[in-house]
């Protein structure tokens, strides 16, 4: 180890002294890019027509929309069960508030009915990632178009993106007809949200847990149970308590991002899909 | 034709190598990589296929960094894993045309080459059926063609053969040997047998180290002469094969005729006869306690 720091040091000292001019370093980059360009264009048995864009098009937007040809190519053929299930039950919270007014629920009822729900679709979301790792396709799908970091990175914005929207239909919806404030109720709905994905994404940071979706369940069930005791102990979210609830959604952001690069760190290792090591 | 180097590749997982420092050269033809259980044949491929990355050293395709080629390079691979991952309910069509879709293949180009696939793996008949119906042997056959859908350049086989019977073995022998012409195809296996005939050169790993690799003339000639004949008499064939690696008995009437491997002559009477590659493998990946051999 300590040899290893010593010669890293003495390239770092000599890169130092080297001066490396900008402009010819993008002028080869380019030349580069150009090179393996026409090269995979030029080469007979390349099954890559999938990948290269044709002569007409050109620029971010063409570029985009290939992207999004490819993913929805697919989605259409991909198993989509566990993406089904998080999307019922993203709909079944979304449509449970119209019935919970239809019964005449009081705000508090709400509130708990908030954190329950957020804490659940958070869960939910990353026990559908996990998916990912546990083996199926995960190996096989990597060494595809799409990297497993890209593919990870898909996944959570898919899942995140569903996940905000439901949260973002009941916090207006709720606030709307009970008449509660935004902020307070958006607050107390996303930091069960955030924690709970936190607890559930560190289950996936262990390789021992991360191929079995128990784990993830059971954190997921822990800490729903932990909100729905705080939910029901109003003094606990009361006006005064919101910058309580404020600093861990802070928090809990800041140890979401760390994780989620601490993740990626080990998904670009390989070691999160391969555990037999042979 | 393209080029795939090795420089130092090595692979630790905490306390253990799994791949000691490995250097490479593969250009086009067929590779065949012997090994045991843990001989490290797996994490090697996988690296190939960058899915793990090395703990050290680099693997360049056409002296470009795979890691840096990115899609590029995913688009010229074609990998069967050892354990093949796939979906239960999904149809064989189906799943062809999924992975298709992951290998972003035109959808044109990826129906005629599905219906040339399935006809080439023996599949056609069962392109409706789920996959949970098919035997192991057919589930190995759409893992090869799953690997052949975008005509790779480089195409990585773990254990291709597991749960073929003889005759789809040898339909494989014969497609791969033709696949090799222009394209690097590393195959690994435990079946000496598959690689004996259609590899250009055979590599022999072993406890995360790659302890030879030529062709079979140039192994035979490294090992010189280890493969010995004997008859003896059936109660001194339990004493011989603790002594010795044995790697036949023939029982006769009188007594039992051995194939004993080992460095010297075995016993007075033992005869040379010429290695083949299933000895020199036998040989060269003995275990040290394995007395003389």
């Amino acid at each position: 180890m300590k040899t290893e720091k010593k010669v890293k040091m003495i390239f770092q000292k000599a890169n130092e002294k080297m001066h490396i001019s900008e402009a010819e370093k993008s002028r080869t980059q380019e030349l580069l890019a150009g090179q393996m360009e026409d090269y995979f264009a030029a080469s007979e048995i390349s099954g890559n027509s999938g990948f290269r864009r044709s002569k007409s098009e050109s620029g971010f937007a063409a570029y985009f929309r290939q992207k999004i040809r490819i993913l929805c190519r697919q989605i259409r053929y991909m198993d989509k069960r566990a993406w089904t299930g998080d999307l019922m039950g993203n709909i079944c919270f979304a449509v449970i508030p119209v019935a919970l007014r239809y019964y005449g629920a009081g705000t508090e009822d709400m509130m708990v009915f908030l954190m329950l729900s957020s804490s659940l679709l958070g869960s939910l979301s990353i026990l559908v990632l996990s998916h990912l790792f546990s083996g199926e396709m995960g190996e096989l799908s990597c060494t595809c178009y799409f990297s497993a970091r890209q593919i990870a990175a898909q996944q959570m914005f898919g899942l995140g993106a569903v996940n905000l929207l439901t949260l973002g239909f009941l916090i207006g919806f709720i606030g709307g007809c009970w008449k509660a404030e935004f902020f307070r109720i958006g607050i107390c709905t996303l930091v069960p949200f955030i924690v709970t994905v936190c607890i559930c994404m560190g289950i996936l940071q262990f390789e021992g847990l991360r191929n079995r979706s128990y784990p993830v369940t059971a954190a997921g069930v822990i800490s729903c149970a932990a909100f729905l005791v705080i939910a029901s102990v109003p003094p606990l979210y009361c006006a005064s308590a919101i910058i309580v609830w404020g600093a861990v959604f802070a928090v809990g952001l800041a140890v979401l991002v760390l994780e989620i690069r601490h993740l990626f760190h080990t998904i670009d290792k390989g070691e999160i899909l391969c555990t037999d090591w042979n | 034709m393209h080029r795939l180097e090795l420089i130092g590749v090595e692979k630790e997982y905490g306390e253990k190598t799994a791949v000691h420092a490995t250097s490479l050269c593969l250009e086009d033809g067929v590779y065949g990589l012997l090994g045991e259980n843990g001989a490290g044949k797996t994490t090697l491929m996988r690296m190939i296929c960058g899915i793990l990355k090395p703990t050290r050293g680099a693997i360049r395709c056409d002296r470009i960094e795979i890691g840096q080629m990115g899609k590029i390079y995913r688009g010229m691979l074609g990998y069967l894993p050892q354990e093949f991952g796939y979906y239960k309910e999904f149809t064989a069509l189906r799943f062809l045309r999924y992975m298709a879709a992951l290998k972003a293949m035109p959808e044109e180009a990826a129906e005629k080459r599905i219906n040339d696939l399935m006809e080439l793996t023996g599949l056609e008949s069962v392109r409706k059926q789920k996959l949970k119906t098919f035997s192991g042997g057919m589930i190995r056959r759409i893992g090869i063609a799953q690997a052949l859908l975008n005509n790779p350049e480089i195409l990585i086989l773990d254990e291709p053969t597991a749960g073929l019977d003889p005759n789809e073995r040898v339909r494989f022998r014969n497609l791969i040997s033709s696949l090799g012409k222009n394209r690097i195809v590393l195959l690994s296996t435990h079946i000496v047998s598959d690689v004996d005939y259609i590899a250009d050169e055979i590599m022999i790993m072993k406890q995360g180290r790659m302890i030879r690799r030529g062709t079979q003339r140039q192994l035979s000639d490294s090992v010189g002469q280890i493969v010995w004949n004997c008859t003896v008499s059936e109660k001194d064939v339990k004493d011989i094969s603790e002594r010795y690696v044995v790697s036949n008995i023939k029982n006769r009437e009188n007594g039992a005729e051995l194939r004993i491997i080992s460095r010297t002559k075995p016993m007075p009477d033992a005869y040379p006869t010429d290695a083949t590659l299933e000895d020199i493998y036998l040989y060269l990946t003995r275990k040290e306690e394995e007395g003389e051999v």
